[in-house]
């Protein structure tokens, strides 16, 4: 059973820590005041987190005693440090969030990888204390032609290859989804079969409002993908889409999480403009025949006049123990022991839940 | 050459600190420059005070003693040894 849940929330970093029960309950605050994008905890106990204020921008942190002390990256990704601080087209390059911060898991056991907005990718190979840009990645000849989504123009998915240290994939909100198989050189857009969005741009390789990519933990090329309007998946790594919608009482939604048995899920949101519950209930889709049927669980759920939503970083799977864990943007937590078939909503109410993790 | 005391919100304390008890403070030869000097001597304060074009951030001002430094005509003369530089967030209403 993992022992921790670690909550990223617009007023901070909350944890939950298991009871001698197996229960949870409530752990530390940290980081009161600051906008808390995205924080995991690494397998040695650090943790990192991606902080941010409206007036005073946005730092990496590191701890090393469970969230009690922090201390601030001694080179934090910036672009006004990298190589490329300004467009080709004369534009400043700002950072506002570092939206995820992943493990390179076992191809790359020493890297980290943070996706930020603006969209760029970073890496660190020593803990998350100096952290650099992947550049090729700003290279892409369609980079002129990349446009925000609603909440920015944000790196939000990061894809490791459990065992190629060199395929990486990523994907960007508006733009699209992309991979690296040289390590970070040359990347390649996977948009086959995935319905083009208006954003404006000129250069329709790159209108696809992905909202989030998980990949089946036995099989690193079958992928499943939460779209603006459309949930799909690959067989082949990306190269090709299809939809698997049947049963969906909306194909909108943000999270998407394979857990260690291949279980798919999703939490649909009544869009495009309330993005809120469908029908107020807060209905889990689940799928167990790789997308091709759904089902709703509500057990654990609430299922009368809901109206909240889960954001984009704030669901997540421990393919260790089949655990999920989720957050609501009105500060709910539910966790489930049994890969999404029942849920536990845990005690307290925190502040509005970007992102979690699970330790 | 001048030193100048430096306060900043509880929130960004933690990027100024010193040894437990003293009061930061920095040099600087004068008024203009008064940014870089802080930069470089408080250099994790840097990312949430300044922008990414060098810029103060847009919610954020920066007292030499009474004077805002966005203010046009600040004195050169209120740059002077002992001075207290304090970084505040705008009150920007809510």
């Amino acid at each position: 059973m993992a022992k921790r849940i670690v909550a990223g929330t617009d007023r901070g970093v909350f944890t939950y820590d298991r009871d001698v029960n197996g229960g949870w309950q409530f752990g530390k605050h940290a980081l009161p005041g600051w906008r808390v994008d995205s924080v995991v905890q690494l397998p040695g106990g650090r943790m990192v987190a991606g902080a941010g204020h409206f007036a005073y921008g946005t730092t990496i942190r590191h701890s090393d005693d469970d969230g009690a002390t922090w201390t601030q990256a001694g080179r934090t990704p910036s672009f006004e440090d990298g190589p490329m601080p300004v467009l080709p087209d004369g534009t400043t390059r700002k950072l506002d969030a570092i939206w995820t911060i992943v493990p390179g898991g076992p191809a790359n056991p020493n890297a980290l990888y943070a996706g930020t907005d603006l969209a760029a990718l970073f890496r660190s190979d020593d803990g998350g204390e100096t952290w650099d840009e992947v550049m090729g990645l700003q290279h892409h000849p369609t980079r002129p032609y990349w446009a925000p989504g609603g909440g920015g123009m944000c790196l939000h998915t990061i894809l490791p290859h459990p065992t190629d240290p060199n395929q990486l994939r990523v994907a960007m909100s508006a733009i699209g989804f992309m991979e690296t198989t040289d390590g970070g050189t040359t990347w390649h857009t996977r948009h086959e079969g995935i319905r083009e969005i208006e954003t404006g741009q000129p250069v329709s390789e790159v209108a696809r409002c992905v909202h989030g990519v998980a990949a089946h933990p036995d099989d690193p090329d079958r992928l499943f993908m939460q779209f603006h309007f459309g949930v799909f998946r690959s067989d082949d790594g990306g190269k090709a889409w299809r939809t698997i919608e049947n049963g969906l009482p909306s194909t909108f939604g943000f999270p998407i999480v394979v857990t260690r048995s291949g279980a798919v899920l999703i939490i649909p949101l009544l869009a495009d403009l309330q993005r809120y519950f469908v029908d107020g209930r807060l209905r889990v889709y689940r799928s167990t025949d790789g997308g091709e049927s759904w089902g709703a669980v509500t057990a654990g759920l609430p299922q009368a006049n809901y109206y909240g939503g889960v954001l984009r970083g704030a669901m997540r799977t421990d393919l260790e123990t089949g655990e999920v864990v989720f957050g609501t943007n009105h500060g709910e937590m539910f966790h489930s022991a049994d890969e999404g078939q029942t849920w536990t909503q845990l005690p307290g109410r925190l502040t509005r839940i970007m992102y979690v993790s699970l330790a | 050459m001048a030193r100048a005391t430096l306060e900043v919100p509880s929130l960004l304390r933690e990027f100024i600190a010193g040894a437990p008890g003293t009061v930061p403070t920095f040099e600087a030869d004068s008024l203009a420059d008064v940014m870089s000097a802080m930069r470089r001597a408080f250099p994790k304060l840097a990312p949430h005070v300044w922008d990414e074009t060098g810029a103060l951030r847009k919610h954020v001002h920066v007292y030499v003693g009474e004077w805002n430094v966005r203010w046009p005509d600040v004195p050169d003369d209120a740059w002077h040894d002992g001075v207290r530089v304090r970084v505040t967030m705008a009150v920007s209403g809510g």
